[in-house]
């Protein structure tokens, strides 16, 4: 018998809803607590079957390893983030107890995106994590900005959801199933794939690229990082981005297979577009969270151009950047929950000024974490980067391989901009950092993971080509 | 049923509530009514199928699609209201705050 | 006769939509809303989904255009003037849309739609044994699809837990005196003799 980790990750949910009744408001901090307990005896039962293969529940999901591997980096991330709420206390609008709930809420959506084997659960799940992300968006009761950046995530993921529908109804009425291996078997068994299922198929495309914010579907993405309390934005930026690219893979995998031709095409031009207007786009931003968005948008090509080939290299390279990608945003968002002047949140790039002269230790693991965002030679951004770089090379794509390129230089400019405003200007005004320690030991521990991973890159390959081997399994 | 009627039907009311959410600038409750119209369409086209295929499994599908619409539906106009509670004003016009 | 019900009914939906999406008054909107949803009842009723149409207008008008009335009188939105944007965004919206419209028209067109043999719930022979639509979904939707409807009840719980905590005010705006107060107050505090 296998524990399905999500069926228990839900009851623990239930059970901590039912405590939060009796726990007192101002000790909000003990539910934050539990739910890290609840993380982590999940993520045991996630590791334990992670090498078992299984379609459950009649088929609408699917037990195999590279879910489980997605489930298990989705967790790592939920674990940081509620973490980081426990040990940074600066946003006082958070502190009530229902936002570890609906962060728990979105990871079980998130477990089940990446295990779905359906388009019927595929849909029920991804709204069970969005409309949680809707909810955790507009969370902050004082801020103006975050209701706003509520009003645009929420027009913006409902639209995603209506073309989805839209997509997955023509592919019901052609296929007559919406179960991904009925889709597999219909298009292996038709002589030419008709034209009709590679709309349905673009119109799910569009959909979770406005979830993964690639350009040009992006708009949304700096105003709602902005907007949003900074600890949501940590999530936003590490674990859905997890789950609608398990998601993506697995989709564009499995069923859709076949037509590779059709739909690599379609990734080419997004991955271009992100490149390029995320390495563009950041150049004149003065709010370290929105060039954060920009930097994401930027990731987002870069991974999705992995992508491309639909090989087995290719989406181990993608698991991989995967994992370096979200050490890098957490330890950069952790620095962010910690910048402060007097008792207020900063987020300007000016107030990084002469961070070296008042914190060296901080201010060198965070030039670590942006020199790896840059992809600066020794750095875990590096590895990830060549090995995409590779893949691509290997297909002969190299007018993609150019312009990759050519935007890493741009973007590794204001990755060093910043670096440099933190050594070498003189500080306007101190910023008031980070009182306690535990933030200190996790920024350094980032720094060094980023540091270290040239030592033994080996790991995360062997690792990853393990798990994405399921994925073709099935084929 | 042919399925070439309600998928126009089903494209055309699409199309309408696309347009609802892109040209609108009088209120934000409009866009809301127009990702209801959105949901519509696609309901609209699991149905037809249903009953072209003669499967039940499309019904269901758009029984679940109600139950998404109704619980979105909860969570925007709970947003709204907090907008509006900051702002004083639904109109589109009014978020203009975030940009860069 | 069926189809011609189909395309006047399908005629009502479409026009009474453009109504909801262009009207002034946000109250109109909703009641164009809930017009739109009694056509697309009855056209679910044409095919052949009693539980559907049922359920759509239980669900839409009963609860989603009630709660949609309910905002736009709490809110107090009345009129509203068109904007210059309107103008200035609707010609390019209307490009758009009538490209995409002849694109999926012409897909349409050249589709046709292949019959499986095997489906995963045949409704005919379905039919045969149960007696009804209703009952056949109860049937289908309580085994099959359990998993779907305990995560749908998922939502549910979420999206009442998002209204509860978006909603909510923490100050108290009641006007109430806290009863430690009352036994504070003192009679030469308050009576005053000049």
């Amino acid at each position: 018998m296998i524990y399905i980790p999500e069926v228990f990750m839900s009851i623990g949910f239930l059970i901590i809803l039912i405590i939060s009744v009796f726990v007192k408001k101002n000790q909000n901090i003990v539910l934050g607590y539990l739910s890290l307990l609840l993380i982590f005896l999940t993520q045991f039962f996630v590791l334990k079957d992670i090498f078992l293969f299984e379609e459950i529940f009649n088929n609408f999901f699917v037990i195999d390893s590279f879910g489980s591997f997605l489930k298990s980096v989705i967790l790592i991330c939920a674990g940081f983030v509620i973490y980081f709420y426990i040990i940074v206390k600066n946003d006082s609008s958070l502190n009530r107890s229902e936002f570890s709930m609906i962060i728990l809420i979105s990871i079980i959506g998130m477990m089940l995106m990446v295990s779905s084997n359906d388009l019927l659960s595929l849909f029920v799940s991804i709204e069970l994590q969005s409309l949680a992300l809707y909810i955790l968006v507009s969370f902050s009761k004082e801020d103006f900005n975050s209701s706003e950046a509520g009003v645009k995530y929420f027009v913006i993921g409902s639209l995603s959801t209506c073309i989805f529908l839209f997509g997955s109804s023509l592919i019901y009425g052609l296929v007559g199933s919406t179960n991904f291996s009925e889709i597999s078997q219909f298009m292996s068994d038709q002589y030419s794939v008709p034209l009709l299922l590679v709309v349905g198929l673009i119109f799910i495309l569009v959909s979770l690229s406005l979830k993964i914010s690639a350009a040009p579907f992006h708009m949304w993405t700096p105003d709602v990082y902005q907007g949003s309390p900074s600890l949501v934005t940590a999530f936003l930026s590490t674990a859905p981005k997890v789950a609608v690219f398990g998601v993506l893979i697995r989709v564009l995998v499995y069923p859709f297979g076949e037509i590779i031709v059709d739909w690599g095409k379609i990734l080419v031009i997004l991955s271009i577009f992100s490149m390029l207007i995320g390495s563009l786009g950041a150049l004149r931003q003065d709010d370290l969270k929105r060039l954060m968005a920009y930097s994401t948008i930027n990731h987002i090509g870069f991974i999705l151009m992995g992508l491309v080939p639909g090989s087995e290299d290719g989406i181990t390279a993608i698991c991989i950047y995967l994992i370096f990608y979200i050490t890098m945003n957490l330890g950069v968002f952790l620095f962010i929950l910690n910048m402060k002047r007097d008792q207020l949140n900063v987020t300007k790039i000016k107030d990084l000024s002469g961070l070296y002269k008042t914190e060296p230790l901080i201010a060198g693991c965070l030039a670590l974490l942006f020199f790896s965002m840059a992809g600066i030679p020794p750095l875990a951004g590096f590895i990830s980067k060549l090995l995409i770089l590779n893949i691509v090379i290997d297909n002969n794509l190299f007018f993609l391989a150019i312009i990759a390129v050519i935007t890493s230089v741009i973007s590794a400019f204001y990755y060093i901009r910043l670096v440099k405003s933190m050594f070498f200007d003189s500080p306007t005004e101190e910023l008031d950092l980070l009182t306690n320690s535990q933030s200190k030991l996790l920024l350094s521990i980032f720094g060094l993971f980023n540091l270290s991973v040239i030592f033994y890159p080996q790991f995360f390959l062997n690792l990853c080509a393990s798990i994405t081997l399921s994925l073709f399994a099935l084929r | 049923m042919e399925p070439f009627n309600f998928l126009i039907l089903s494209s055309l009311l699409f199309s309408v509530g696309f347009l609802g959410i892109f040209i609108n600038r009088k209120n934000l409750i409009t866009i809301l009514m127009s990702i209801e119209l959105m949901l519509l369409s696609a309901n609209i086209n699991f149905i037809g199928f249903s009953d072209l295929l003669g499967d039940l499994s499309g019904q269901i599908f758009s029984l679940f699609i109600l139950v998404v619409a109704a619980a979105e539906a909860a969570i925007g106009l709970a947003i709204l209201t907090i907008f509006f509670k900051k702002s004083n004003s639904i109109s589109v016009d009014s978020i203009n705050r975030l940009k860069g | 006769m069926t189809i011609y019900f189909f395309y006047f009914f399908s005629f009502l939906i479409i026009s009474s939509s453009i109504l909801v999406i262009s009207s002034n008054n946000a109250v109109h909107s909703v009641l164009y809303l809930i017009f739109t949803f009694f056509n697309s009842a009855i056209l679910f009723l044409l095919m052949n989904a009693e539980f559907l149409a049922m359920t759509i207008v239980i669900v839409y008008v009963g609860a989603i255009a009630v709660l949609f009335l309910f905002v736009v009188m709490m809110l107090n939105i009345t009129e509203s003037e068109i904007k210059e944007g309107f103008l200035k965004y609707f010609p390019f919206g209307l490009i758009l849309i009538a490209i995409f419209i002849s694109e999926l028209f012409l897909v349409f067109n050249f589709q046709n739609f292949p019959i499986p043999e095997n489906v995963k719930i045949n409704v005919n022979e379905a039919m045969l044994t149960e007696s009804s639509n209703t009952k056949l979904i109860g049937l289908f939707l309580y085994t099959d699809y359990f998993i779907i409807f305990q995560i749908s009840g998922f939502i549910l719980l979420l999206a009442m837990i998002g209204a509860i905590v978006l909603a909510q005010s923490d100050e108290r705006k009641l006007k109430s005196t806290s009863s430690i107060n009352q036994k504070k107050v003192r009679k030469k505090d308050i009576i005053k003799l000049n």
